[in-house]
């Protein structure tokens, strides 16, 4: 397998607070590669830093090879590097379809002149980019609401259509924040089998939850944080029986428990 | 696509011919300023687009105005020139404030564009050997004695409207503005599907600010006279103000504000104290009842329409067909 995301050492602190502290893990291509920890491990910040969206105090992120630390994310994106967010993950008032359309800019845009001139180029792109749309739509199964407005879809569908914009940019990667948070336990399956249609268009996917059972299902392997550290990390089921990942999670005493 | 090839021409005789049914000099001065009105208010609903209401909007139309007359009046050269510099110098100072103000948002730009303006006019004001002060700058000579009449100056302004607009209309209308739209309705998912945001916004703030220096231009070298006070807050508000009237989220709104804003205040001339007083009633109903603008009125209406009278609209369409 080759490595595609390389995360070094990566910190951030704000202040005299250091959400991230030397934070490093590698995802290989086609990867599902989860991030689990309690309320304020630094999962989020995890992601804002590695998406651009807020920039390391240290270390370094490489995307195939490429150094790409601190690049502000529409850069990233150009990179094959998309993230997608807990709230705001759709256009609420736009078509299902018009929302994926949005999310193939970097497939269609030409530059403003020849957008503005509707030269072949820019008209090519866009026909291109019309028929990317319904791909997307057909592998995700969206087609059937494909003139629905976004928010009028059910909370668990506008979860995957945002993914779903995610996809329409064409990335490498995907990073997913906490997309299964306040689903329900069915519409917490659709995402699961969503992020596996994700995998198997050849994208990887890091995905960060507190739902310990939706990331064991869905991940290759998993990466534990508490506190901005990295605290186990390894196959679903070891890590899930570690011993200082029981404790972040529950508490000393049932750490003691778990051991007799 | 068949009833626009009906309309568009329709349209275009409306507004090439309407001026040969009066010889009302008024009301071709009304002409007028619509279609130099016209341009600023539909440059600023570009910003708009963009998820910024900016009050400084009347400082780039008074870049473009003394610009283009000092050039005419102090350096002697020709009035194409003038039109040059003026937008070039509007341009160039969007250019320069833009990266600065779009990085604010919300109120924080409103105010911030409020005081960019008013800088602006007092620099105006304070730089006398320039600028005229406060007094401003008389007899500017006309553009070309043909265009002393103000039916011929009608023309002259639409063929600038018709441009101006176009551009602001195709600029929204190709991928470009599902760009500017995607920033409005969602910044960071725009972002992270690789629009730059920063950069179109830019863009589109430096085009808009070049459209308002095109219509100040336009304006000085109609009235032959520039002063200050024509780019003051007042005028930066009236043209957000046709833009909320109109309805914020679509160019026609943008337009049919500009009619109404421009029209309602040369009929109630005799009524200036009443004038204010309308405006507001007209302001506080849109808003309260109305966010959506008198377009959103339009949209109602032929809804309604549609729905009271399928058959009959039916027969009128197949009728102008089959004509």
């Amino acid at each position: 397998m080759t490595v595609l995301l390389t995360v070094e050492r990566l910190s951030k602190r704000f202040g005299g607070v250091e959400a991230l502290a030397e934070l490093s893990f590698e995802v290989a291509e086609t990867e599902i590669f989860g991030i689990i920890g309690p309320n304020g491990a630094g999962k989020t910040t995890a992601v804002n830093v590695i998406s651009g969206v807020t920039r390391p105090s240290g270390g370094m992120v490489r995307l195939a090879g490429k150094d790409v630390t601190g690049l502000a994310p529409h850069v990233l994106v150009e990179n094959g590097l998309v993230r997608t967010f807990q709230a705001t993950t759709v256009y609420a008032a736009q078509t299902v379809r018009e929302n994926l359309r949005r999310g193939t800019y970097r497939q269609i845009y030409a530059g403003l002149l020849p957008s503005l001139f509707g030269t072949s180029a820019a008209r090519a792109a866009r026909s291109r980019s019309d028929r990317y749309v319904e791909d997307v739509m057909h592998w995700l199964d969206l087609t059937r609401v494909a003139d629905q407005v976004a928010m009028n879809l059910p909370y668990g569908f506008q979860k995957v259509l945002g993914m779903a914009i995610g996809l329409a940019a064409s990335p490498r990667l995907i990073l997913l924040d906490e997309p299964a948070a306040g689903l329900s336990a069915q519409e917490t399956d659709h995402v699961r089998d969503t992020v596996r249609l994700l995998r198997a268009r050849g994208i990887a996917v890091v995905v960060i939850d507190h739902n310990m059972r939706f990331i064991s299902d869905l991940c290759d392997r998993v990466l534990v944080m508490a506190q901005g550290r990295e605290l186990a990390r390894g196959l679903p089921h070891e890590v899930l029986r570690n011993e200082a990942v029981i404790e972040a999670y529950l508490g000393k005493h049932y750490a003691k428990q778990a051991r007799h | 696509m068949t009833r626009a090839r009906i309309i568009a021409p329709l349209c275009a005789a409306a507004l090439l011919g309407w001026p040969w049914l009066t010889d009302d000099k008024f009301l071709h001065h009304v002409g007028v300023l619509i279609c130099i009105t016209a341009i600023a208010a539909a440059s600023l609903h570009l910003i708009i687009r963009t998820g910024h209401v900016s009050l400084g909007h009347a400082a780039f139309m008074a870049l473009g105005a003394y610009g283009s007359v000092l050039t005419v009046m102090g350096l002697g050269l020709p009035w194409p020139a003038g039109f040059v510099v003026g937008t070039a110098a509007a341009a160039a100072l969007a250019a320069i404030a833009g990266p600065i103000l779009l990085r604010l948002t919300g109120k924080y730009f409103v105010l911030v564009t409020f005081l960019f303006g008013e800088v602006v006019r007092m620099a105006i004001v304070e730089n006398a050997w320039l600028t005229g002060g406060s007094n401003g700058i008389f007899d500017v000579p006309p553009l070309n004695p043909a265009l002393l009449s103000n039916r011929a100056y009608y023309y002259f302004a639409l063929l600038f409207a018709v441009f101006g607009v176009g551009l602001c209309a195709r600029l929204l209308g190709c991928e470009y503005g599902r760009a500017i739209d995607s920033i409005r309705e969602g910044e960071r998912l725009a972002e992270c599907s690789g629009v730059p945001v920063i950069r179109v916004k830019v863009t589109v703030f430096i085009i808009a600010c070049a459209l308002a220096g095109v219509a100040g231009a336009l304006q000085a070298h109609y009235i032959r006279y520039v002063g200050p006070e024509s780019y003051s807050i007042v005028q930066s508000l009236n043209l957000v103000v046709m833009n909320v009237i109109g309805g914020m989220a679509s160019l026609p709104g943008a337009l049919l504000g500009t009619v109404f804003m421009v029209t309602l205040p040369e009929l109630l001339r005799g009524y200036v104290n009443l004038q204010q007083v309308i405006f507001g009633a007209i302001l506080f109903a849109t808003m309260a009842f109305n966010p959506g603008g008198l377009i959103e009125v339009f949209h109602r209406l032929r809804a309604w329409l549609r729905a009271a009278k399928p058959n009959a609209i039916g027969g009128v369409s197949s009728t102008v067909r089959g004509s």
